[in-house]
């Protein structure tokens, strides 16, 4: 095998057009910025430097329709279609819109949507309807909804193209299409928990305040709107054809074992577990156990409980191992849902990643559920009613209190039954087990359940057992 | 007695009223459940920990912002490299590795991206923040917050120019570091730039030197934010001519007829290797070593549509000249690789210049009816590739040939007539040669032809 060497190369240097020079003299700063736009007889209009995007604050961004849009103060930016890397004057299909405000002071975008196939951009106390196009300059500004905007660009989700929730300064409200006209209108779907809506915006500062920390999420099989604000998440469950559009509230915790203070219980037949006033436990009674106690609290059996001491002894067989177990549900903050093969995941704020439902999307935990109903009149408001019994219907194990005393603060226990392993609503409801009686009189009543299943556990319905008495 | 039944949760929690007023049906607390289709109140599921990324990097600063779900995974963001990855440009490593299901993705500030050379600064270049985040057709779109206080756009992870341009970044401020990022953006666009040198090529920090396409003219506004730094253009010269490049050539010549023979080159102008087999597979000897060169120039010549080389073979000798396609050999030197029995071929024509002759080797048969002597003849032209000045041609027979085939029609023309008058059933063949001479340059290529002419009788019975 033999070599011969490659000689007598030169490289084509290709005919020019223009030579031009450039020159950056004097003496730059950081923050500096510069920009050459070029006008040219082949290549159009292009700018290089500091261009449409460049050293701007974003607030916001979402991929709608195959392009980008990026929230710039008073502006948003659109990249070219197809290519969410260019959005200069020489990328077709980019293009910087303005956000004129007309209700207040200028206003600044916070967000967009889709809503019946326009583009929607929320602004803190205004939202714009678009005309879009793949042609920047076929926009146009169909319709004006002000006096609402939002205040959190992460509240913002669609379902579908005809719904967009998001969390404006006085509730979560939806932007929603009428069927006659397509026009949109602001729904006030976020009513019902208005207040404590406005209770968690004023615990965090004033009711205008940009740094609301609000994140929200569609949970992808229940389509449940998730919108995290303060200490909860509030969801709302709707669905239409079922005529149900509720709120209820998720307090975000997660499972952690607390550990005794020894492995075993002292000669006693004790051992002891520090708590947090304040926070929820679960005690799962081992073998040989009795009890646990703190406080006033006195558990026999497994169960849940608020923590109001700082202790808790558990009485078990002396200097054996600890067969019980005791955890605790630990609060957290998300900073950021995703939604990730079906489930929904959160970043927390101490930088854990959460998952909603666990590996299987199926596992649940002990923390508490709780409901309570308002005092009811029983639609006669004046008129005293003996309470009788209550019967209810539900799955898991539940614990029912009752009330009479709207004035007092204590409620009295109904029943406490269920199967906290295999809830079953045909074996643990009330109807098929005799009666459950109750004592009082009064004209109003209240109703509370709580559950600590680690299963999935329902309560369907209640009734109230009463006999009429005199009117005040 | 009667009965009070609440058979459905629908309504949900609802503070509207207060808890002495409040609609039956509706709820004063509703934690930690949900109304499901059914109204019926139903529990959550449980949040468990899927993964941590409470991390740090090795200089002990939070090292992970931000979630995203992409096709590859769950990504977080950080500007850290992984651990225990080799340091460049002095950037640290996380502590420890990344948690399984989580997939790092690094966002690298645009002053580390666009110069290698510039070192990691915690102050500057530390990601602190990931405002936003969405995905875009699988992949991650993110905005990075930087210790600078600025903030970038990523997409999967590479930096979005757009965002970056046209800023005096600390750690790149001298006018060098600005007359770099004006000649990478001018060539991100295709134009030609060459930074920091002036327009007679001498050094000069903070000047670029742009070139535009052929008869695309422009003119450039410029405006700037610095209070003591200054951004100016001037036009130097319009409608600047090509300069024609120039193919590298290499040549050998079959010394030993035992093959096979194999030839191969270079496949990319920017590395010696992989290389390509020019011919497509080993060359079987043939009958003489000027049949066997044939036969590898005719096999290189059907591939060039393949690998770009082209060949020419000295007719009636085994030396074979090999041209690599334009670009190839300028800043990284090949070689061609030839198995067999060859040595380097004289003569190398370093011009670039490169002639396909058509037909190659004119065969040229007359059918005759009757017996009798008969002119044949036909005719041959020269293609030339390469050549950028006045071509003249010299068509002869080589020296020493004694064929007798007359060259028709003027013999400096790139078409070339040839006849000879036959009897019947006879046959002639000459070797030519047609000399290719380019003025001003002074380039000569020589590429030979044989011509047979054919007389033949056909009674028709």
């Amino acid at each position: 095998m033999a070599t011969y060497a490659f000689s007598g190369a030169t490289a084509p240097i290709n005919a020019v057009g223009q030579k031009h020079k450039f020159r950056f003299a004097g003496t730059w700063v950081a923050g500096d910025t510069w920009t050459t736009e070029i006008v040219s007889t082949l290549s159009g209009n292009f700018t290089l430097g500091k261009g449409n995007i460049s050293n701007q604050t974003y607030t916001y961004g979402i991929a709608l329709r195959d392009r980008a849009y990026l929230s710039l103060g008073s502006n948003f930016a659109l990249s070219t279609n197809g290519d969410v890397t260019a959005w200069e004057e020489q990328d077709a299909g980019s293009a910087i819109v303005s956000y004129t405000s007309q209700f207040g002071r200028q206003d600044t975008v916070r967000g967009f949507a889709t809503v019946q196939g326009k583009l929607a951009v929320f602004a803190k106390y205004s939202i714009q309807i678009w005309q879009i196009d793949a042609d920047p300059a076929l926009f146009s500004l169909l319709q004006i909804l002000n006096n609402s905007g939002t205040i959190a660009s992460l509240s913002i989700q669609s379902i579908g193209d005809l719904d967009v929730y998001y969390l404006d300064r006085t509730g979560v409200r939806s932007l929603r299409t009428k069927e006659a006209n397509l026009n949109a209108y602001v729904d006030d779907v976020g009513t019902p928990i208005d207040s404590l809506i406005r209770a968690e915006l004023m615990t965090i500062g004033s009711p205008y305040d940009d740094n609301s920390g609000a994140c929200s999420i569609v949970e992808s099989v229940s389509k449940q709107y998730w919108l995290f604000l303060g200490s909860s998440i509030f969801v709302l469950s709707n669905f239409p054809a079922s005529k149900i559009q509720a709120w209820s509230k998720f307090i975000p915790t997660y499972s952690a074992v607390r550990l005794p203070s020894s492995a075993n219980y002292d000669a006693g037949g004790s051992v002891f577990y520090f708590l947090t006033v304040g926070e929820s436990f679960y005690w799962t009674k081992g073998a040989g156990e009795t009890q646990l106690v703190s406080g006033s609290l006195v558990l026999t059996e497994s169960g849940g409980f608020v923590a109001v001491n700082a202790g808790a002894v558990v009485t078990g067989v002396p200097l054996a191992v600890v067969t019980g177990s005791l955890v605790t549900n630990v609060t957290w903050s998300p900073a950021r849902f995703i939604s990730h093969n079906g489930q929904v995941y959160a970043l927390s704020t101490n930088s854990e990643v959460f998952r909603y439902g666990g590996s299987d999307n199926a596992t649940y935990d002990h923390c508490r559920l709780k409901f309570e109903l308002p005092w009811l009149d029983l639609k006669m408001i004046s008129d005293n009613k003996q309470i009788q019994a209550i019967d209810a219907a539900f799955s898991g194990d539940w614990l029912g209190e009752y009330g009479v005393n709207p004035r007092g603060t204590s409620l009295f226990k109904v029943f406490d039954r269920g199967s906290a392993t295999s809830p079953s609503m045909e074996s643990d409801s009330t109807f098929d087990v005799g009666r459950f009686p109750v004592s009082g009189f009064g004209t109003h009543i209240k109703f509370r359940g709580t559950c600590w299943n680690d299963a999935d556990a329902k309560f369907g319905k209640l009734s109230l057992v009463y006999n009429l008495g005199n009117k005040k | 007695m009667s009965s009070f039944p609440i058979n459905s949760f629908k309504y949900g929690l609802d503070t509207r009223r207060d808890v002495l007023d409040a609609q039956a049906g509706t709820l004063a607390v509703l934690e930690n459940g949900f109304i499901n289709v059914g109204g019926e109140i139903e529990k959550r599921k449980a949040f468990d920990i899927y993964a941590s990324v409470d991390m740090f990097d090795s200089n002990g600063e939070v090292a992970y912002f931000g979630l995203e779900s992409t096709d590859d995974g769950i990504v977080s963001f950080t500007s850290a490299l992984e651990f225990g990855a080799s340091v460049t440009q002095g950037q640290p490593t996380l502590f420890t590795a990344t948690p399984a299901g989580i997939v790092r993705m690094q966002l690298v500030h645009p002053s580390l991206v666009n110069d290698s050379s510039v070192t990691y600064d915690n102050t500057k270049h530390r990601l602190t923040g990931v405002p936003f985040s969405f995905t875009y057709r699988g992949k991650a779109f993110a905005a990075g917050t930087f210790s600078d206080g600025r903030t970038f756009l990523y997409y999967d992870g590479d930096l979005i120019q757009n965002s970056a341009n046209g800023i005096a970044l600390d750690g790149r401020l001298t006018l060098a570091d600005l007359g770099e990022d004006l000649a990478r953006q001018f060539d991100a666009i295709g134009w030609d730039a060459t930074e920091n040198v002036d327009e007679n090529g001498a050094t000069q920090n903070g000047s670029v030197m742009v070139n535009s396409p052929q008869s695309n003219y422009f003119s450039a506004l410029n405006s700037e934010t610095s209070t003591l730094g200054y951004f100016g253009n001037r036009l130097i010269s319009q409608d600047i001519a090509e300069t024609p490049g120039v193919r590298a050539v290499a040549g050998f010549q079959i010394t030993a007829n035992t093959g096979p023979f194999v030839v191969e080159a270079p496949n990319q102008a920017s590395a010696t290797t992989p290389t390509i087999d020019l011919c497509g597979g080993p060359v079987t000897a043939l009958g003489t070593a000027v049949l066997t060169a044939t036969a590898i120039v005719a096999a290189i010549n059907d591939l060039t549509s393949v690998h770009g080389y082209s060949a020419i073979q000295i007719t009636a000798t085994a030396n074979i000249y090999v041209y690599a396609p334009l670009g190839y050999d300028v800043s990284v030197p090949i070689d061609l690789t030839v198995t067999g029995a060859t040595t380097a071929a004289p003569g190398v024509s370093v011009s670039g210049m490169f002639a396909v002759l058509t037909p190659a080797n004119p065969s040229i048969e007359r059918v005759v009816a009757t017996p009798g002597t008969y002119n044949v003849g036909g005719n041959c032209s020269a293609v030339v590739s390469g050549a950028t000045g006045t071509l003249a041609f010299a068509w002869s027979e080589v020296t020493g040939g004694t064929s007798g085939i007359t060259l028709v029609n003027p013999t400096n023309a790139s078409s070339i007539a040839f006849r000879k008058a036959l009897v019947e059933n006879t046959s002639v063949t000459g070797n030519f040669q047609c000399v290719i001479t380019e003025t001003p340059s002074g380039n000569v290529i020589t590429s030979y032809l044989t011509i047979t002419l054919i007389c033949t009788y056909n009674s028709g019975g």
